[in-house]
């Protein structure tokens, strides 16, 4: 994976510090140095990471989304 | 010649005295000659010819008659065989034309026969395609109401212990999997 500098990091809601240092962890394992977050209510639950061209996509909307297209 | 003369003085006296003139009848004798040879000249003979002439044409006219009733003997045999062998042929074509005909009927019973069968398939298969399109239509009906529904359920029942776990099990996941 390329060294990125910067991660978006997108939430449902806030999260907590615990939950936080999960996260930098992850993020910082795969080359990202900076942390953006972002709160977007309409993900519903879970948490969308995108670094570099990377997406990692664990939201509730997307998982609703992946049940709608499978029926 | 004077024994004649004397026989033709003797008739002459014998013919003058039963009162008869003989000059008269031999003059009468003469024109009854006279008149015979003439109407047979003039009258008996071309009667005769015309009557001869009449007899012949009568002859004719008979041989002509039976002549044509000979013709007519055989053109009506002739007519009778060619009636008879039409009869035959109209027979054999009326035959050949039920025959045909019934052909025809059974051909277009069976062909409609066929196209009601297909028509009837068709409709079917048109029918069942409808029916799963349809439940194709409410299946996702249902889905997205059902996923609407679980949107609205999740964004207000979703709390914040329900969220962190959901992140957690996330980035476990995504390390696992590298």
């Amino acid at each position: 994976m390329k060294k990125a500098v910067t991660a978006t990091v997108t939430l449902a809601m806030e999260a907590d510090k615990d939950t936080l240092a999960k996260i930098e962890k992850f993020v910082k394992k795969r080359g990202a140095r900076k942390i953006t977050y972002e709160i977007d209510e309409n993900i519903i639950g879970g948490i969308i990471i995108q670094i570099g061209d990377v997406i990692f996509d664990g939201s509730l909307r997307s998982r609703l989304d992946n049940i709608k297209e499978n029926v | 010649m004077y024994m004649g003369y004397v026989e033709s003085q003797r008739l002459a006296n014998i013919f003058d005295a039963l009162g008869f003139d003989w000059q008269s009848i031999v003059a009468h004798l003469i024109a009854l000659i006279i008149l015979t040879v003439g109407l047979y000249l003039l009258l008996f003979k071309p009667v005769k010819k015309m009557i001869k002439e009449r007899q012949e044409k009568i002859r004719k006219i008979e041989q002509e008659n039976n002549d044509l009733n000979e013709e007519v003997k055989s053109m009506k045999s002739s007519t009778e065989v060619v009636l008879n062998e039409a009869k035959k042929q109209a027979s054999v074509i009326h035959d050949n034309a039920v025959r045909v005909a019934n052909q025809k009927a059974d051909e277009i019973v069976s062909s409609a026969r066929k196209e009601a069968k297909d028509l009837v398939e068709r409709t079917e298969r048109e029918m069942e395609e409808e029916r799963n399109k349809l439940q194709s239509e409410i299946k996702k009906q249902i889905s997205d109401v059902s996923i609407a529904v679980a949107e609205k359920v999740l964004a207000r029942d979703l709390t914040p212990q329900d969220n962190k776990k959901l992140i957690e099990d996330c980035i476990e996941q995504w390390s696992e999997e590298e």
